[in-house]
């Protein structure tokens, strides 16, 4: 009976702190907002969902330190908490506008995701993290997808798809640079340099052949002239070798990232998250990276993603109005950090977008909405897909299955690709 | 045999029964009058819409007469046995005349602007009607004036000139004889000098006809009444100039206008007047012939099926048609080699294309049926233009209007079209250009390295994607 009477009251005080730990509060912290140009400010805001156990643990995200699986408590130091409630703000906005405004059943059904911090490991397959001495990793953001050890591992154990932010170190970039003439005074000369070449051998020209008719006439002033239009092309060239070797002048001396301070990187790692469904993320390649990059710039609401923030990143911009043009190359794993994928995304957006204001104007229907044609492109995706043949193939797929006017809709898609240099 | 006979007779009774009921036109049938192809009115000023859409605020009354020109017009088609286009303004007079208004030209052209306004009728109907209005109105006008100078006429004399005025030593009655037909069989058979070339042969024999006209009345052949007649068509008519008749352009219409639509009608036409104007858009500034005008002048029923059907191969091959499933084409070449053992030995190379190929297969292949098609007998005579495609493909309904922003696109790839910036650039960095050489030396090297340089940066900033050269493509 005392038996009894004491496993009740065990049972009543364990279900009550389950209930306690079930329960979600709304904290406030400090998270980085972005400003004008580099500038950010610490701003505080609420973080919802949170459990009520004073650490960064709520019904969707857990943010952990390292390879540990203990949640990250309020109490931990200053620099630390700040980027838990960083991250874990930026990712609840990111979880908010996949679902609200893209309407992602999938992302709806997502469990707790766990967050990496300051993982220095790299991800291993067979064993979920590698030996940090072995490989070390800073700088960097990355989505790692659920897996288990294989059958024959003496530890078994299985991890659902995670984030993980790496810690920030400052490389020097400079002195690892060679130049190739990647910088705006060789590009420059370079397209200077054939006009003004041409019209001092055409005046070289002019005056030997009015020296070899008219010697007379030509003489003083032919040695004078053949004298400056040699020299001229000699500067000319000269100029445009020496230019080849000024990149460094154009670079950042150090290269350093604070992932999880950026708010465009979490977006763009929660947007790999909620493409996971076909597009895994088991590596970098230029689809998938466009289309994540693509949604972080919807979150952000941002032209250029990934721009420097004062003392917390140097990072290369991507541009999603970029100019650039079509190129094989650019399908190469060592690309996909291009921006190439995301401009191609944001011309097909802005296409359809044109062609919903005419039609709306009319009083039709949109065409049909953008994101939703983007991300159900999604779904005749996988983590193979590559520009030229499965992009375009799945957006015009898509677009016959919602569009209103299938031959506006495709024939769009078609001349937005070939702005973008397909043909 | 008998029984043959009978069995053959019924055949025919029915052959003639089927081929009568075609014939006839139902008011049902002239529902495709209804303007659904040219959302602007070009025919007439907008100041002139203004004036007439307050006239006529009654709905009532513009359904009567909308209801009364489209029963003058099925009267004409059906029963007309020589299609005299004069004869629907005398009908629609007459029935607008029962209300007991006084019914003049300037009425009548109120109405019929009116009925373009509501849609009733489209540009090339208005335009029509219109010059029909003015040319029954004058010659009404004519007659009236000289009624008691019809005499004396000296129409038993055999000559020539007797001859070729036979048709109008009394005036066509325009239920039997046509004056517009007539007239234009007395311009076929005026003789000329000397053979005009073929695009002025029109306007020298209408050029030569005023003196046979002069020697005509002083013949007496003709009356000065037909006299006069004669000279306002050939000075004034727009009927005589214009190059479609009003049967033509019914029965063309009726063949071809949304042939190619969905069965279910266009719900998508919410603001009708504010669609793409296209069908509308004058060839020239000074020319008053829109696309879908030409079209119908330019081209018969089968002929326009044709160019429509170029455009719907197209679409499908670029997997833009809804109803069609297109796929990825291949390009497939088979080979046979012979080995080291003197066996011949076969393998086949495929190559699957990526959709930007496709696309840019599709528009190619395009360009290809346009020139087989320009060289059949059919097309013999006549430049088939791309904005000729488009219009068929709209006007047999094949395409909406909302497409023909991304389908006038298609032929960029062999015709592109220049932006108003381009051509403002190009013109003036060629004046520029021209103008270094005025500059005195030093300073030409530099200002024309300076413009080479600018126009290096403008190049670079509006370089268009089409002209990018990308090696992983094959049909570009």
């Amino acid at each position: 009976m005392i038996i009894l009477q004491q496993l009740l009251i065990s049972l009543f005080i364990l279900s009550l702190s389950a209930l306690a730990n079930d329960k979600l509060c709304i904290v406030e912290k400090k998270v980085l907002i972005r400003g004008k140009k580099d500038q950010y400010a610490l701003v505080n805001k609420k973080l919802k969902d949170l459990y009520c156990s004073k650490k960064f643990e709520g019904k969707y995200f857990k943010i952990v330190k390292g390879t540990s699986d203990e949640a990250i408590s309020f109490n931990e130091d200053e620099k630390l908490t700040l980027k838990a409630a960083n991250v874990y703000y930026h990712l609840t906005l990111a979880r908010d506008f996949w679902i609200n405004t893209i309407k992602s059943d999938y992302v709806k059904q997502l469990k707790q995701i766990t967050i990496r911090l300051e993982i220095t490991n790299s991800y291993s397959e067979l064993r979920h993290f590698k030996n940090e001495k072995l490989e070390e990793n800073f700088n960097n953001a990355w989505t790692i997808p659920a897996g288990n050890t294989p059958h024959f591992a003496p530890v078994q154990k299985s991890w659902d798809q995670e984030v993980w932010f790496s810690p920030i170190k400052k490389l020097a970039t400079r002195d690892t640079i060679e130049s190739s003439g990647k910088n705006p005074i060789h590009e420059g000369l370079v397209a200077i340099k054939e006009p003004i070449v041409d019209f001092n051998k055409n005046s070289l020209l002019f005056d030997s052949l009015g020296f070899i008719a008219y010697p007379n006439q030509y003489q003083s002033s032919y040695l004078a002239s053949a004298i400056t239009n040699v020299g001229v092309i000699a500067v000319v060239y000269g100029l445009v070798e020496t230019s080849k070797h000024i990149d460094k002048w154009f670079i950042d001396k150090y290269y350093f990232i604070d992932t999880a301070m950026v708010p465009d990187i979490i977006y763009h790692e929660y947007s790999h998250i909620a493409l996971s469904d076909t597009m895994k993320p088991v590596h970098s390649v230029p689809v998938i990276e466009g289309m994540a990059d693509y949604f972080a710039s919807l979150i952000a609401n941002r032209d250029k993603m990934y721009s420097k923030i004062k003392g917390i990143s140097n990072n290369k911009v991507r541009n999603r109005k970029s100019r650039k043009f079509y190129h094989p190359y650019l399908e190469e794993d060592w690309n996909s950090e291009s921006d190439f994928t995301l401009s191609v995304l944001w011309k097909v957006r802005n296409s359809i977008a044109a062609e919903n204001k005419k039609r709306t104007e009319l009083g039709r229907n949109e065409l049909i909405d953008p994101s939703k044609l983007i991300h159900h492109a999604h779904l005749h995706m996988n983590e193979e897909a590559d520009i030229i043949n499965d992009l375009p193939k799945a957006l015009i797929d898509t677009c016959k299955e919602y569009c209103e006017n299938v031959r506006l809709g495709t024939s769009a898609i078609y001349q937005s690709f070939e702005k973008k240099g397909f043909n | 045999m008998n029984k043959f006979f009978k069995k053959l007779l019924l055949l025919l009774a029915l052959v003639m029964a089927s081929i009568s009921s075609y014939a006839q036109v139902t008011f049902d049938d002239l529902k495709i009058l209804k303007n659904n192809k040219e959302p602007t009115i070009s025919a007439f000023s907008q100041k002139d819409q203004e004036a007439i859409k307050g006239s006529f605020p009654d709905p009532d009354y513009r359904r009567t007469v909308r209801n009364k020109l489209y029963l003058s017009i099925m009267e004409f088609l059906n029963n007309d046995y020589s299609k005299c286009e004069m004869s629907i303004v005398n009908r629609f007079v007459d029935k607008i005349n029962i209300t007991g208004l006084t019914v003049n030209q300037t009425y009548i052209e109120k109405l019929l602007k009116m009925l373009r306004i509501d849609n009733a009728i489209d540009d090339i109907a208005y335009k029509m009607l219109s010059a029909i209005n003015q040319d029954y109105f004058t010659l009404s006008e004519i007659e009236q004036k000289y009624t008691d100078t019809n005499l004396n006429l000296n129409s038993n004399r055999p000559s020539e000139l007797s001859e070729l005025y036979e048709s109008f030593k009394k005036w066509p009655n325009e239920t039997t004889e046509c004056a517009y037909g007539r007239f234009i069989d007395l311009l076929e058979n005026v003789p000329l000098s000397k053979k005009p070339k073929k695009k002025k042969v029109f306007k020298t024999r209408l050029k030569t006809l005023a003196s046979y006209n002069k020697q005509a009345l002083k013949a007496s052949i003709i009356s000065p009444a037909s006299y006069h007649k004669l000279e306002y068509l050939r000075r004034h008519s727009n009927v005589i100039r214009g190059e479609l008749w009003f049967a033509d352009y019914f029965q063309t219409m009726q063949t071809v206008k949304d042939s190619n639509a969905n069965d279910q009608p266009d719900n998508s036409i919410y603001q009708f007047e504010k669609e793409n104007n296209f069908s509308s858009e004058h060839l020239k500034r000074l020319n008053k012939i829109s696309v879908r005008e030409l079209l119908y002048i330019k081209y018969n029923a089968q002929q326009i099926s044709q160019l429509a059907e170029v455009l719907i191969k197209a679409s499908r091959r670029m997997g833009s048609d809804p109803n069609v499933e297109a796929y990825l084409p291949t390009i497939t070449q088979e080979f046979t080699i012979i080995n080291d053992q003197g066996e011949k030995e076969n393998y086949v190379e495929t190559l699957k294309l990526t959709p930007l190929e496709q696309y840019n297969y599709a528009r190619k292949r395009m360009r290809k049926d346009i020139l087989d098609l320009q060289v059949t007998e059919e097309f013999r005579s006549t430049d088939i233009y791309y904005r000729d495609i488009v219009m068929a493909a709209l006007e047999t309904g094949y395409i909406t209007f909302e497409e023909i922003s991304v389908v006038v696109q298609y032929d960029d790839l062999w015709n592109p079209t220049k932006t108003k910036f381009e051509k403002v650039m190009n013109f003036i960095f060629g004046v520029a250009n021209v103008g270094t050489f005025f500059v005195p030396p030093p300073f030409n090297i530099v200002s024309s390295i300076a413009l080479t340089v600018v126009e290096g940066v403008i190049d670079q900033k509006h370089k268009n994607g089409a002209d990018n050269d990308n090696p992983a493509t094959i049909i570009d």
